[in-house]
């Protein structure tokens, strides 16, 4: 008998506590698992550490006051209305440790927890601020050539948060399209949760075996949620992320009032 | 980066124009699935000699070139033909005799030095091997990897984890990046400008791929690019690597390519029967190596009858009919 794995969005959150150091998949607006990220914005939940390609999923936890310390290789929307207002804004006033990487510098960190390794060497940062800024992480001299490598250390995390396009209730999952980097970063944490638009029977996932980029093992919870990512995109389900949803969000961003009522109304969606 | 349009040749060329005595290969392939069979063969009939070979898990690729007497350094994981051959026979005898260097390492630490290649940074730090005697027993002495150039200074290097216990774990493997001269694979699927599709299991090629100087690529089908852009996320490595085309059906035959054929049982066993003795073996290259002027010449020898017997099902992607053990 397969395990059911079938949980609620509240049973995600519930399994979350303070303190933790989650990774949230999808890349800008693509992909992110923004329902349950939202759910995490209405929850409790309070100091998290953030490993993110950042979007709008970084940003409202921000706003939401749930954020410690963010560890990302960028924050934006893009689009016309790009600028992550509540990073920012938390950013310039203290509100918030933050360790900013290169984009491969934070990819490599993923891999190295992936491996069970304690860091992955890469050229990358090397000659720029990111290792002054970052003094955790070290340069060596590296054997067989001689020359300076940055050693990035394991970026290792409590839960991993993705976002699918269906999923089995064993916790297999298909993603159309680009993976990104979800298959590194599940493997980088202790506990995953995967929102899928519609949970199929593990049959249904049979048909597009090259399209299962998570397997059970890798998976504590999955849970169906039509409309996951938005207001970001999922391809190919809705790619109409436009500048409108992007502006209703900032517009609500910082004030606390507006915000609790935007997470309402957007949940209620 | 090779950014030319067409770089589709024959067998013969495209070996002649990168494989020499001397040179630094590796063959794509696990044991006996998709070895590139047909460039073996082309290598062994151009009598080319003192290759340093790698490989991931291959199994008749790299024995047939090793009996051949193609080989004086090979690095590899697992050189097996499945139940034709647990261990490879002209491998092994080689081993015995010490007619060859070899240099082992883990199935994953033979990955890792491809993907080092493929990075472009020189080793890649894993567990793989700690605790085991792959670490103090080197295959290339000292003397030997230091006189030559071309060869790492060392096997492998353990290193102090600079970040104390962090991930459990207080030493790591340095393992070296391999940049062999050229790389062949066989695949399923590419277009005359070297974009391919594998399909089914990939094994090491992506990475063996992308570590070398040159790709040399066989196919069994050389499709429009259209085709292949049509699910261009099921195709593995992008045209700029490779530097030669050949269009050779059958061209992983004997070993099994998934979706088109599987390995054929009748010359394997064949196979292992003249590889056990050293004057059958001679008999075995003259007459299907050394006898034939191509791969179509050989697969006429095999005859359409066993060719049709190992065709692949269109569903399972295997021959489903086939009797394995003959």
């Amino acid at each position: 008998m397969a395990v059911n794995k079938q949980m609620t969005v509240d049973q995600v959150v519930k399994q979350i506590k303070n303190g933790d150091t989650i990774v949230i998949g999808g890349w800008g607006l693509v992909r992110k698992p923004m329902g349950i990220v939202r759910a995490i914005a209405q929850s409790n939940l309070k100091d998290l550490t953030i490993i993110a390609l950042a979007g709008m999923d970084l940003d409202m936890l921000v706003a939401a006051g749930k954020v410690k310390k963010a560890i990302t290789g960028f924050v934006a929307f893009e689009g016309g209305e790009g600028r992550a207002v509540a990073y920012d804004n938390a950013r310039k006033n203290g509100k918030i440790e933050y360790m900013e990487l290169s984009e491969y510098m934070l990819i490599a960190g993923l891999k190295a927890a992936s491996e069970r390794i304690p860091f992955y060497p890469t050229r990358s940062g090397l000659g720029t601020d990111i290792l002054a800024a970052n003094p955790e992480i070290k340069t060596f001299k590296a054997p067989y050539t001689g020359e300076k490598l940055v050693a990035m250390p394991a970026l290792r995390a409590d839960v991993a948060l993705i976002h699918a396009n269906k999923a089995s209730q064993e916790g297999y999952a298909t993603i159309d399209g680009d993976r990104l980097w979800d298959h590194i970063m599940i493997r980088a944490a202790d506990k995953v949760f995967v929102s899928a638009e519609e949970i199929v029977p593990r049959y249904e996932l049979q048909k597009e075996m090259d399209k299962i980029k998570v397997l059970t093992p890798w998976v504590t919870g999955v849970v169906e949620m039509p409309n996951g990512a938005r207001p970001g995109t999922l391809f190919p389900n809705y790619l109409d992320a436009g500048n409108r949803t992007i502006k209703a969000y900032m517009d609500a961003a910082l004030d606390p009032k507006t915000f609790k009522k935007y997470l309402a109304e957007q949940t209620s969606k | 980066m090779n950014t030319s349009q067409n770089k589709v040749t024959s067998l013969s060329e495209a070996i002649s124009k990168y494989v020499v005595n001397g040179s630094h290969i590796s063959i794509g392939g696990f044991t006996i699935n998709r070895n590139p069979m047909a460039a073996v063969y082309e290598i062994i009939r151009r009598g080319i000699k003192d290759l340093h070979l790698y490989a991931h898990s291959n199994g008749q690729g790299v024995d047939e070139l090793i009996g051949a007497g193609c080989v004086s350094n090979l690095e590899i994981a697992y050189g097996g033909n499945g139940r034709f051959a647990p261990t490879c026979i002209r491998f092994k005898k080689a081993a015995e005799e010490g007619s060859i260097l070899i240099e082992d390492y883990s199935n994953y630490q033979m990955t890792l030095r491809f993907l080092a290649g493929a990075m472009g940074i020189p080793f890649l730090p894993t567990r793989s091997s700690l605790g085991t005697d792959i670490t103090d027993r080197w295959g290339f002495s000292e003397t030997i990897r230091k006189e030559n150039p071309n060869i790492p200074d060392d096997k492998l290097v353990i290193m102090d984890n600079p970040f104390g216990n962090w991930c459990d774990v207080s030493k790591v493997a340095l393992v070296p990046a391999i940049n062999p001269d050229v790389t062949i694979i066989h695949v399923q699927k590419c277009d005359s400008q070297g974009t391919l599709r594998m399909e089914g299991l990939t094994f090491s090629d992506i990475e063996q791929a992308k570590a070398a100087k040159h790709l040399i690529v066989t196919c069994e089908d050389l499709v429009d690019s259209s085709e292949l852009r049509e699910n261009p996320d099921s195709n593995q490595i992008p045209f700029v690597y490779a530097d030669a085309v050949v269009h050779v059906p059958f061209g992983a035959y004997p070993t099994a390519c998934y979706r088109y054929y599987d390995y054929d049982p009748v010359y394997l066993n064949e196979y292992k029967e003249y590889a056990s003795d050293d004057n059958r073996f001679k008999e075995y290259l003259d007459r299907c190596v050394y006898g034939v002027k191509d791969h179509q010449e050989l697969l006429n020898l095999v005859g359409d009858e066993r060719l049709r017997s190992i065709t692949a099902d269109p569903r399972t992607g295997y021959s489903t009919g086939l009797d394995r053990k003959q």
